[in-house]
Order: C-alpha cells, then structure tokens, then sequence
C-alpha cells in the first residue's frame, strides 16, 4: 500500500475515526493491532519475522544492565540479520549463476527492516549507556518498533523521544489534525507533482547512459538532486503528518537540506533521523575513544560513520565510494575552516553563502551519480560523456519539464521560507485566505500535473 | 575547588572553544541552550575540561550528562 495510494488515505482516515473514537487507555493497543494489520497488508510474510524481531530484542534488552555483555549479542544479531536479508542474496547471486527461482532469488527484504533494526539497536545501546532508566514496557516497545506512519521508511524514531508520547493522554484536536493533513498534502505535492515528473527525465537518461552524452547528464544529475529530495523529504512529509493525526510527533527528517552552506551543515539537514543516530550511536563512541588524536580522531570516525551510511543503502560499490567522497569534503572543511574564514572575511556574507550553498549543492549533485546509477561502469560511462554540449540534448515531454518547474518554484518559495521557522508555523502565520489558497492550490496541482500512477519511494528499497 | 569556581573555569573553556568571549551559562542550563555546543563542538569542550582539571572521563559518562550541573559535578567527583 504506497503512502501516496488513495487506499493509505482512506486507511488513516478510517484508522483516526477508531482511535478517536474509543477510550484514551485502549488508543496504544490499537495502534499496534493497526500497526500490524499495515505490515500485514505490506507484506503478510514478514509479520512474524518483525514482531520476533521485537521480542527477541527487548528480551535480551531487560537483561542488559545485569548482564552487559549481552550487548556484544544484541548488536552483532540485528547486524547479521540485517546483512543477511540485505547482503547475502545479491553477493550470492552475482557470484554464483543460480537457476531462476533458486532459493537465493526468492529471497527478498522485509520491509522497514534497515529502519526498526536500526530502532532496536538505538534501544540497545541507550540502555547499555544510560542504564534501567530508558527500559520501556514490552507493549511501549512493540508500538516503538512497529508504528504504521513510520515503519516503511522511517524517520527513524528515539525511544525515548517516542515512548513518553504514548502514554501523554491525548483529545482529538484541530491542531493535531490540521498540521497533520497539510504536512500529507505537501508531502504528496513533493512526491507526486515534483519527484515523479522529474523521474521520467532522469529514468530516460540513467536508465541508458550509453544513448546519452554532453548537457542531457548535466541536466539529469541536477534533477535527480531535486527528485531524491522530494521523493524522500515527501515521504517523510506524509510519515509526519500521518503521526501527527494520532497526537505523535515524530523527528523531523530534512531542514531545508539544499541551501545548505557546507557539507557538515548538509549532514545536519539530510535524513536527520539516519545522521543522528550514526552520529549518537556510532561516531561519537569512536572520536571519543580516538579524542587523544584529535583532528586524525574526528576523521576516523567521520570515515567509519560514512562507511556505514553508505553498507547500509546497500551492497554497492557506488555507495562506498559516495560516503568517501563526503569523508573527503568534510574532512576538506574540517582543515581549512580557519583558512576559509579569513578568506570570506574579505567579501559580503551574502556572496560567501550564496557561492558555498553552491558549491554544496553541485558536489551533492555529483555524488547523486554514484546513488543513481546502476553500477560503477555506469557512473564512469556518465561522468566520462557530461559536457556542456548541447549536440543531442534529450528534451523528453515538454509538458513533464513544464509540470515539475511548476512544482520547483512553489517548493523554491516554501523552502526559502523554511530557513528561519518549521513547515506548520510557516502555514499558521499566513492569512486565511493564503492559507486555503495555498491547499487548494496544491490539491489541484496533484490532481492536474501530478504523476498519479508513481512508483514507489526511493527510500522503501532501503 | 568549590562548585561555582569548577563552573566559572568551564564557561572560560567553553568560551575558548567556542571562540565566544561574551558567552554565559548556568547549571541548569543544557548544552544545546548554548549557541554554538553542538555535537561537533561538544567532544572537544569535553577533551578541553579533562585536559585542564587533569581528569578523565569515560563515554558513559559523557552520554549521561544532562545538564550544565551534571558536568559540574563529575569534575568535583574525580578531582
């Protein structure tokens, strides 16, 4: 059931009538059982696999603080798993030639599974570091790991951040339900109007990178930016908005990633719930061990973090070699801030910030390569063919180009806005009649010049 | 070494870190309350208050400080 699908609307719908609907006390029981009949709906086979998952977890969770080398269990089995479903059947298969409907073929990956495992060991962790305090009721933790709005593709949720929510009383109220509805509306407008007109140029062009050369690539790397933006930032958008109809506040998962003015500010503002928690979980334990080396620490950990963002989109070479070239940029920017500083010191800050938002965004840009592409000789084939030639340039369907610039500029003067305050306060402050203008005209953007009929988000392959 | 004058040499280190020389806190205050103590910033604020009180600190330590006061505190304790 894709989040953008009429059938998740109506779902959500019929599922905030019920849970309104009964007493305050029954409401998390609910939302499990819901949570649940989502996974089902999803994909009926890994129901078991997830709620094993869950108590084999908070099991050996509770014995934590007693036993705490059952940490050295608890992290290693979720990793394993993870790798199993996520590693094992592409390395099998490109290096065995198996039949068609081998074993290792039919295996395929649970879903929201790279985004609860990674829940469950933040759990882990925190009770391994802090102690009994952050323990949770199993029936707490079964919600945690399992929460319809989020379990496709996060954000990913903190325990304690999440639990305390479940047990705040909570009254059907305008507030929750409104800024819940416009975040799904803006979400759906990124996703539909945006991220699927500009899919059909980028499909063109990366899908057969030997039929394309000179200003086409240029071209479709620089959409493929803003694609992966919104497809994602949309999604997380509609997880949001869905969370905040049950009175949940989930992690905001994207700040205005694009106007970012360095790529360690990037990483404060892209898939925010991934950067934390390997920033909480995984870089600061090994600067902390590495502090005694200082600069040499912070990149060693910079370099193990990045690694492990790029295993964790998948067993691909293109993804190392995305996280290496961030370990590059920030570590570039690490040593010569200082040099850096005094150098803009010379100029007007708004040129500074304009030609380093720059810079940001056309490394970004290029990275985006090594994510799209199919393989590594993809990626060189294209970086090799780019130019600024316009012999051959692919224009696809005007009306498509047309259709997403629409939905460029409205998410241009959202965005710019979004610098200085949050999507809901941007809404609230505006007159009514802004206000009405702004959903319908969104609504009627969806309907007339949005991709109905989309694939799936980016992100659920994750 | 009393509280208030641990508190005093943390705003100096901090103020250094920072390269902040008007910056002030209290020991009710958190970390993120105070402009510029990112997660960036905030190991090497830790690696600089180990290094002048000649103190050292564990991860577990650190990851269970809450507050300003917390700080405070584990520095009196290892003193």
């Amino acid at each position: 059931m894709p989040t953008t699908s009429v059938y998740y609307m109506l779902f959500v719908a019929l599922c905030g009538i019920l849970y309104y609907m009964i007493p305050d006390k029954y409401r998390p029981t609910l939302l499990i059982i819901l949570s649940y009949i989502f996974y089902a709906i999803n994909q009926l086979s890994f129901v078991l696999y997830l709620f094993g998952s869950t108590l084999v977890n908070f099991i050996l969770c509770n014995y934590l603080t007693r036993k705490r080398w059952l940490i050295y269990v608890v992290i290693p089995l979720n990793i394993m798993l993870l790798a199993f479903f996520k590693y094992l059947p592409p390395i099998v298969l490109s290096i065995f030639t198996t039949q068609p409907g081998s074993m290792w073929s039919r295996i395929i990956l649970p879903v929201g599974i790279s985004f609860f495992t990674f829940q469950a060991m933040g759990y882990a962790l925190d009770i391994y570091w802090k102690g009994d305090r952050k323990r949770v009721q199993f029936s707490d933790f079964i919600l945690y790991m399992s929460f319809f709005p989020q379990i496709m593709a996060g954000p990913i949720a903190r325990s304690e951040s999440f639990v305390p929510q479940i047990k705040a009383p909570k009254t059907l109220n305008y507030l929750d339900i409104s800024n819940g509805l416009r975040r799904i509306l803006w979400g759906l407008f990124k996703k539909i109007v945006i991220a699927e007109n500009l899919k059909q140029y980028v499909d063109a062009v990366y899908n057969n990178p030997s039929m394309h050369h000179g200003l086409t690539i240029i071209i479709a790397t620089l959409f493929y930016t803003f694609q992966l933006y919104c497809d994602f930032s949309g999604y997380s958008d509609i997880a949001i908005g869905s969370a905040r109809i049950f009175g949940f506040r989930l992690l905001e998962n994207f700040r205005v990633p694009l106007l970012s003015k360095s790529i360690s500010d990037f990483w404060r503002r892209w898939h925010i719930s991934l950067s934390s928690w390997v920033r909480d979980y995984v870089n600061n334990p090994i600067q902390y061990r590495y502090r005694h080396l200082k600069s040499l620490g912070v990149i060693i950990a910079v370099f193990i973090t990045f690694m492990i963002i790029g295993a964790w989109h998948g067993p691909r070479w293109n993804y190392l070699i995305f996280g290496l070239i961030m370990v590059f940029a920030i570590s570039f920017e690490m040593f010569t801030k200082n040099w850096r500083d005094k150098f803009w010191s010379y100029f007007p800050t708004w040129l500074s910030s304009v030609i380093s938002t720059l810079i940001v965004f056309l490394l970004f840009s290029f990275c985006g390569i090594f994510l799209r592409a199919d393989s590594l000789g993809d990626v060189v084939l294209l970086i090799k063919n780019a130019s600024f030639s316009m012999e051959g340039l692919y224009t696809g369907s005007m009306s498509v180009i047309l259709n997403a610039f629409v939905g460029l500029l409205v998410l241009a003067i959202t965005d710019f806005r979004l610098i200085k305050t949050q999507f809901d306060e941007f809404i609230i402050e505006r007159s009514i009649l802004f206000r009405w203008a702004y959903y319908v005209g969104l609504t009627i953007a969806i309907l007339s010049i949005g991709v109905l009929d989309g694939g799936d988000f980016i992100y659920f392959q994750f | 070494m009393t509280r208030e004058s641990i508190l005093e040499s943390i705003i100096t280190i901090v103020r250094r870190e920072l390269n902040n020389e008007s910056l002030t806190f209290t020991e009710d205050m958190i970390a993120t309350d105070i402009e510029g103590w990112d997660s960036l910033t905030h190991m090497s604020i830790i690696t600089a208050t180990e290094t002048f009180f000649g103190v050292s600190f564990s991860f577990m330590e650190v990851v269970n400080l809450d507050k300003i006061g917390d700080l405070v505190s584990l520095v009196l304790e290892k003193i």
